[in-house]
């Protein structure tokens, strides 16, 4: 797999300082919300240095505004007293109500309420998925990872997630169920951070943890060569998308999944069964204008699994890419033009 | 008087006769010599019949197969053989690279392994020679991903 950035005479925005010769790219690497978030500007402007420094804000607010990871967050705050109106940053204020609207786009695949059932399976943390096999809450836990909650199998969210808001205040009524923003947060800050970096220079690239957007046809002028992950730890892509005012993101189930009290479970909860959903798939990536629609429909699609989700695919007329768990590769009809190589192609 | 004159007339006689007959001479030695020199040149003397008489200029050289020699007649056979086999295996290039061509339009599946796929396989393509010559195994490799610029996976997976 190709490293990012690629490697070639790409400089670097230096933290803190002044952006050294502008040379054909630039680029910036940061952490935040658990990922690598890395941008790449091609050409880049006058204000491309106060551009990527305003990106890098971005996730740093709706980072803070949005994690379940930290207890005085103020989502956590919300979510502690999820029946009582609060005000919020503007942040998880918007991001909630993007929410809202995608619970209703996807007919409810979509759902923030899941988040009873990630804790009852002991992702109530950020776990350390990089570094190997997680178990929790049995007697293989290894050490500090270790948890001794038992699982319980999550009953179906019942009826339609229609929280409260009012603007003039910012305030929110969540409902009687605390809420999880991990389906739709990223890709929230990645559109947000992406209308900063937009004009930055030619041409733009964002990438965070997997989502991505892009500005502009690429360094080549041809689109940006977008490598999708093989779900199977496979060190090449198995397809290649090019991409050109488009953002596109990815639901995997290769890294975070663990075992829990001895159940193989992963973070992709179906509602409608209260448990990990996507029987027969292990990604599913999608393309779209808007990387926070991209990683919604990502997981709804997901959740749909192998038998359901090129009808649903197709019905809504979005571009994705599926690979099952036998190493099948689909891909919907509105895909196919982005795809400029998989990896069964011989020539 | 007489003479005087006989004698110039002898004189005049004679001369008169010796350019006369340089002159019949003349032509006719260089004909001699053009004939001569135009048969010696189209004539072969290793030739078995060189000693047969033939016209200088338009005689034909009767033409006839030199004596075989094993040695040559050997390579000669080797020659042609190998011909042969390059003709044939230029034809099974030119298969295979149309089933080639075929595959990468997807006009024929590549091999895929029953536990899945493989990105880094390779696929096989047989092609059966012609004759007692054993099938030939091409083996083609896998188009590799072009490179790319980011990529889009899991979340959290180190790239």
């Amino acid at each position: 797999m190709t490293a990012f950035p690629t490697a070639g005479a790409a400089s670097s925005f230096p933290v803190g300082g002044t952006l050294l010769a502008i040379t054909p790219d630039a680029t910036r690497t940061f952490r935040a919300m658990a990922s690598d978030i890395n941008v790449r500007i091609v050409r880049p402007q006058a204000r491309a240095q106060e551009a990527v420094a305003l990106a890098e804000d971005v996730f740093r607010r709706v980072e803070r505004a949005c994690t379940r990871f930290d207890p005085s967050s103020p989502l956590m705050l919300a979510n502690a007293g999820p029946d009582q109106w609060h005000s919020v940053p503007v942040e998880l204020y918007e991001a909630l109500a993007e929410a809202a609207a995608a619970h209703v786009v996807t007919d409810g695949l979509f759902d923030p309420r899941v988040l009873r059932v990630l804790e009852s399976y002991g992702y109530d943390r950020s776990l350390p998925f990089e570094e190997g096999p997680v178990e929790l809450g049995s007697t293989t836990a290894r050490g500090r990872h270790s948890r001794t909650s038992s699982v319980r199998i999550s009953p179906a969210l019942r009826g339609v997630w229609n929280p409260s808001f009012d603007e003039p205040s910012l305030s929110v009524w969540l409902g009687s169920e605390p809420i999880d923003l991990g389906g739709i947060g990223k890709g929230l800050a990645v559109r947000w951070a992406m209308e900063e970096l937009a004009g930055a220079g030619v041409s733009v690239l964002l990438e965070a943890g997997g989502d991505c957007a892009v500005v502009g046809a690429g360094p080549d002028g041809d689109g940006w060569k977008v490598g999708v992950q093989d779900p199977r730890d496979g060190d090449d892509p198995i397809a290649v998308l090019a991409l050109t005012d488009r953002a596109c993101a990815t639901s995997s189930i290769r890294v975070r999944r663990w075992r829990s009290n001895g159940r193989e479970v992963h973070h992709l909860i179906d509602p409608r069964t209260g448990s990990p959903g996507g029987a027969g798939l292990a990604a599913v990536t999608v393309v779209d204008l808007d990387p926070a629609l991209a990683e919604v429909w990502s997981k709804s699609l997901f959740l749909a699994g192998a038998d359901g989700i090129e009808a649903l695919a197709d019905h809504r007329g979005l571009a994705a890419l599926w690979v099952t768990e036998d190493g099948s590769l689909g891909l919907s009809a509105a895909m196919q033009p982005f795809v400029i190589w998989r990896y069964d192609s011989v020539g | 008087m007489a003479t005087t004159v006989a004698a110039t007339m002898t004189e005049l006689r004679g001369r008169t006769a010796r350019w006369s007959a340089a002159a019949l001479a003349a032509p006719v030695a260089a004909s001699l010599f053009v004939g001569t020199t135009a048969w010696a040149v189209h004539h072969d003397p290793l030739h078995p019949d060189a000693s047969a008489s033939s016209s200088a200029v338009s005689a034909t050289t009767k033409v006839v197969a030199p004596t075989p020699d094993p040695t040559m007649a050997a390579l000669r056979a080797a020659l042609l053989a190998n011909a042969k086999k390059v003709d044939a295996l230029s034809k099974q290039v030119a298969s295979v690279r149309a089933q080639a061509v075929a595959l990468s339009k997807g006009k024929a599946s590549t091999v895929r392994s029953s536990g899945g796929y493989s990105s880094g396989g390779s696929s096989t393509t047989r092609s059966s020679g012609g004759g007692n010559q054993a099938p030939i195994v091409v083996t083609l490799p896998a188009a590799a991903a072009p490179p790319v610029q980011t990529t889009t996976g899991a979340s959290g997976a180190k790239k």
